[in-house]
């Protein structure tokens, strides 16, 4: 794999999900609007096209219509860059999705934009890079989040001692991703005629994703293999997409896009959601019928409350009370408790429609809570941890939430602290450095142990292209990868290049490859042809 | 870096939540975090740069029956680990610790008491089918009168529901025998134990009169496992029964006991195929021991575990224990027993029956860790590549997967390999290796050097090993028969031709013949021919796993280094 095909790849990829999109939300556009919507159709595609050709930026600016112009003006102006605002703006316009798709990309020139120098990624997106500076500059604004210290919340940070840490593994959705296209591409997966996983299916993924030990669904996983093209469903048959061809080539380049899809879930159109409702182990029980506002609400006020953590003190290691986010999600938005409430079921309360008493308060915080302490953490954009022994009852319920299922809760407090990918995301701040070698080791045991404390993201996302991950707990410091012949070949035969995995797993390493594992790649890829 | 992040650097250790451990071996403070864990996790491998330890029921137990406290555990692992210890690993720890020493047995008379002080396991145990049957007359709500002889079965079987018997019941005595080390040994030279094998020897008899002088001794190939036992029967002051793998071994041990302990001929005596002496010590083989002339009669020569009042057994290889002579050790438990091996892996996964009728492990130390202090030599191990002949390939390429390995083993380019590497070691003591007969007698044949196979009967095999040790036979050419306990000194040179399927076992004992220490630069070569882009080369991998994961560097090269 050479960096050239990585950018092309992932600009195809944006391109790819981009143009999905806009062709779902054309078919809800009024015809009244018929011409505004070639003008917007073109819109997202057009600029991932123009940032791909790094040319003719301001000419192609030029030619977006008002409405267009104004929404991403509005994204990109400072001070006051209200997620709220935007979203009304784009609902007024009935382009949820189109706002989805804007901020994913925004978001991706912010990432790159604090890159550090040297960071080995950039190498890789520097044409992306180059261009969003491009993009920035024709809109006369910065492209960061703005400034909210105006609007700092007091949220509480727990000084007290901390147990039961869950570290985040931010690699686990684009590794258990990568894992599923595997199985699926080996053997497609059986569905029932209503378009269910079949029970052998369902037992077969749970088996080979490990997921009995990770804290993730395979209804979550499906959603990003939908939302990125990865399977379709054939005939009774769940298979691996056509279309995703470029997509598993360099499939460790697909985290990015898995966080913003999630974290946007609630802006897919209702035909998208239609085609991937059925394929759920059992169903999809727990999600309120698709298309309600709330449900996006939801989504945007807690973003919006995340992005709004006291920014002084938000420290890798600062801890925050669980229970005084929701209070401050509350204040934030008074109603947003009810719009949680209507978008949740309970196995033991079939209906919680006006309901108002402690009990269902209480499952309203929990599901908060679920999207915090199971959704961001899936996402590796949180560690949360148990502090203290006090009872927190209220949490120790059963909820659901966007197939997430929030239970068994501890009956301690619960506490969350932002990781460096969060930080990332959420304020812009610089992700770890790449350069530095430490933190990784490949043993002539043909075994690589990668320390997540000291990587990247995509340094340890990277190992598991061309590894097998050893079974582990999900919140071990050292996750270990297997190399063996089996996953090599089948890496090479994605599009990989092992001078490159190479030259990367010495320059981490501060030292040259085992004798014995460098001969055995070299034997295994003159295998392979 | 963050401050906190930059202390965590300062700690070599790294908790898993699958109770796995990860020492990083460059770390200035590795040899401290090493000597606190090591006493309660089980080192499963040690390549280069990152040793990995696990902490298991048994290696808990052993640790708790040596003694050390759950908290001396937890210090340590809080001491020197990079991050915070995972709290499923300290409860699980907690949970381990605190199942030793609730079931416990005592002498009572002629018979033992069983107390189980924990009326929870108590109840576990009774409604066991295995663990029931052992509850005999009560005297009292939580002791029970046992018979002797179900020591041994009792610890067995609780073991196996996951409950390890604190064994307080003491052992016999046994027969006085007056013996000490020789000053120097018959060669002359000066002798004494060496720091490592004194310790060993602590650490076995540390358990005082009734739970010392039963377990196991880990220590790799080379390192004087023999010097270890014969020890134990220094200390003790009191006759003792040898089991060994094989006659060669056999000899060996006598050899040594001559060799390093005022003991004479007429106090050591082999028990063998052709010999049956009893002395008070007394070295014997497995096969021997379960010997007998038809599948379903008795194994005529296990009464020599009562011939004499033996006051020690020791159990050479324990890892090969057969299974018969674990059933025989469970009826003799008042015996004080040693088991010496190099690995405490078992291929057929009794480590359970060894910790319950052997003993606890008293005794570790990784192979490398021995090697950096020239207690055994420095090993390069090297693959070479070679190239088989268009008409091999050939015949190669036409054959079934089973017969290819035996033409990719047998490639007769390897015999050139063979001189270029006795040219480049001209003086070196070399073993050349192999499987195939037809194989090592032409290479035997081609280097004018002997061949030794199971078939060379055992005065034939003393007088080469005899030429071997003195320097007048530079190369034997040896059959499986390198594999276990033969004793030579000298060689500093092993050339692999051709293994088995592979065997890890095969390959430690194989490395095991050159690690001796070394005169000079205590430097030895343990070279692999392969034939290239065949099954041999496949198969060696598994070779060459174990070799990295012992922490030697294994190079792979298509030609002699210079």
């Amino acid at each position: 794999m050479s960096s050239a095909l990585t950018v092309t790849d992932v600009q195809d990829a944006l391109k790819h999900y981009a143009f999905s999109l806009l062709k779902r939300m054309s078919l809800r556009w009024p015809k009244t609007e018929v011409h505004a919507l070639r003008q917007r159709e073109q819109l997202i595609p057009y600029l991932t096209g123009r940032i791909l050709s790094q040319a003719d930026q301001q000419a192609q600016l030029d030619k977006l219509d008002g409405n267009a112009l104004r929404l991403l003006k509005l994204a990109c102006s400072e001070p006051a860059y209200e997620l709220e605002a935007l979203s009304t703006e784009a609902r007024a316009l009935g382009v949820c999705d189109f706002d989805g798709a804007l901020r994913r990309l925004i978001l991706r020139g912010l990432i790159l934009a604090h890159w550090q120098p040297g960071d080995k990624r950039l190498d890789a997106d520097r044409a992306l890079e180059h261009n969003s500076r491009v993009l920035t500059a024709a809109l006369g604004a910065d492209l960061r989040w703005p400034d909210v210290s105006g609007h700092v919340l007091e949220l509480e940070a727990v000084t007290g001692p901390v147990n039961d840490i869950h570290i985040s593994d931010p690699c686990l959705i684009p590794r258990s991703l990568r894992a599923l296209v595997k199985v699926v591409t080996r053997s497609p997966l059986s569905l029932t005629q209503k378009g269910f996983l079949t029970q052998a299916s369902s037992e077969k993924l749970a088996r080979e994703l490990n997921l009995e030990s990770q804290p993730l669904s395979v209804s979550l996983l499906f959603e990003f293999c939908y939302a990125l093209k990865l399977l379709k469903p054939v005939e009774q048959r769940l298979q691996a997409d056509q279309a995703a061809l470029l997509w598993r080539r360099s499939l460790w380049d697909v985290l990015p896009h898995c966080l913003h899809i999630r974290l946007q879930m609630s802006a897919w159109p209702d035909d998208l959601r239609t085609e991937i409702e059925p394929v759920f182990p059992g169903g999809r029980s727990g999600f309120k019928e698709p298309g309600a506002a709330d449900y996006l609400d939801l989504r945007i006020v807690l973003e919006a409350l995340l992005r709004r953590l006291p920014q002084a003190g938000v420290e890798r290691e600062t801890w925050w009370s669980l229970e005084s986010f929701i209070e401050q999600a509350l204040k934030l938005d008074s109603a947003l408790l009810m719009r949680v409430h209507r978008n949740i079921r309970c196995t033991n309360t079939p209906s919680l429609r006006g309901c108002h008493s402690g009990r269902d308060r209480a499952l309203q915080r929990a599901a908060v809570a679920g999207f915090v302490v199971h959704s961001l953490f899936a996402l590796g954009l949180v560690d949360w941890a148990v502090c203290g022994q006090e009872r927190c009852p209220e949490l120790d319920r059963q909820a659901y939430l966007q197939a997430v299922t929030a239970r068994e809760w501890p009956d301690r407090s619960v506490v969350f602290r932002l990781t460096e990918l969060g930080g990332a995301l959420l304020f812009g701040r610089p992700l770890p450095s790449e350069s530095r070698a430490g933190g990784l080791i490949v043993g002539p045991d043909f075994e690589i142990l990668a320390e997540t404390q000291q990587l990247s993201v995509n340094q340890v996302d990277f190992v598991s292209h061309f590894s097998r991950a050893i079974p582990g707990h999900a919140n071990d410091p050292v996750r270990r990868f297997r190399i063996d012949k089996e996953s090599v070949l089948e890496a090479l035969s994605m599009g990989g290049d092992l001078d490159f995995w190479c030259a990367e797993l010495e320059a981490w390493m501060g030292r040259r490859l085992p004798n014995n594992v460098a001969r055995a790649l070299k034997d295994w890829a003159k295998a392979a042809g | 870096m963050s401050r906190a992040a930059a202390d965590a650097m300062t700690r070599p250790l790294i908790v898993q939540g699958d109770m796995s451990l990860l020492l990083e071996v460059q770390h200035p403070r590795y040899a401290d975090a090493r000597d606190a864990i090591a006493p309660f996790a089980e080192l499963t491998k040690s390549p280069e740069y990152m040793h990995s330890y696990r902490i298991s029921p048994l290696s808990v137990w052993n640790a708790a029956s040596a003694g050390l406290s759950l908290e001396a555990m937890e210090t340590a692992l809080h001491e020197f680990s990079r991050y915070p210890v995972p709290k499923n690993v300290l409860k699980e720890l907690r949970s381990l610790v605190q199942r030793f020493g609730k079931i416990q047995i005592h002498a009572h008379g002629d018979e033992l008491k069983l107390s189980v002080l924990d009326s929870d396991i108590l109840a576990l145990l009774k409604s066991g089918k295995r663990s029931s049957v052992f509850f005999g007359q009560p005297l009292s709500d939580h002791e029970f009168l046992v018979p002797g002889l179900s020591r041994g079965p009792l610890k067995r079987a609780f073991i196996k529901v996951g409950y390890p018997v604190d064994d307080c019941a003491g052992t016999s005595p046994g027969e006085p025998l007056a013996l000490d080390w020789r000053a120097q040994t018959g060669g002359g030279h000066e002798f004494s134990l060496r720091a490592y094998q004194q310790k060993a020897l602590d650490n076995f008899f540390a358990g005082g009169e009734h739970r010392g002088a039963t377990g196991v001794v880990v220590l790799p190939c080379g390192a004087g496992k023999t010097l270890v036992g014969l020890g134990a029967v220094v200390r003790l002051q009191r006759s003792a029964l040898v089991l060994t793998t094989g006659v060669t071994a056999v000899k060996q041990w006598i050899a040594e006991a001559l060799d390093k302990t005022s003991l004479s001929a007429d106090q050591v005596g082999e028990y063998s195929a052709n010999t049956k002496d009893i002395k008070p010590v007394t070295v014997s083989t497995y096969q021997m021991l379960t010997y007998r002339s038809q599948k379903n009669s008795d194994f005529v020569h296990f009464d020599l575990f009562r011939k004499r009042d033996w006051g020690l057994i020791i159990y050479d290889e324990v890892h090969l224990l057969p299974a018969p002579v674990f059933q025989v050790t469970a009826e003799i438990q008042a015996r004080r027993r040693l088991g010496l091996t190099a690995t405490l892996v078992r291929e057929d996964g009794l480590e359970n029956e060894v910790f319950a009728l052997i003993g606890p492990k008293r005794f570790d130390s990784p192979w490398k860790d021995m090697e950096q202090q020239g207690w055994i030599a420095r090993a390069s191990c090297i693959e070479l590549r070679v190239p088989m002949s268009e008409t091999t390939r050939k015949q190669y390429n036409q054959a079934t997967r089973r017969q290819q390995y035996k033409i990719a083993a047998q490639n007769p380019a390897k015999a050139e390999w063979v001189e270029a590497i006795l040219k480049r070691h001209p003086d070196a003591p070399t073993l050349i290796i192999g499987t195939y007969l037809e194989q090592l007698k032409e290479l035997a044949e081609s280097l004018d050097a002997p061949v030794l196979t199971g078939r060379t009967s055992n005065k034939r095999r003393a007088v080469l090993y005899k030429a071997f040790r003195e320097g007048q036979q530079r190369v034997l050419v040896v059959s499986k028969v390198a594999n276990f306990a033969i004793d030579l000194p000298d060689a500093a040179v092993a050339v692999q031709v051709s293994g088995t399927f592979g065997s890890r076992q095969e390959e430690a004992q194989r490395l095991g013949r050159i690690l001796r220490p070394k005169r000079g630069d205590n430097q030895a070569w343990f070279y692999t021919l392969v034939s290239e882009d065949s099954v041999d080369q496949e198969r060696a991998m598994h070779r060459q796993l174990f070799l990295t994961e012992q922490g030697y560097s294994y190079s792979i090269l298509d030609e002699l280094p210079q």
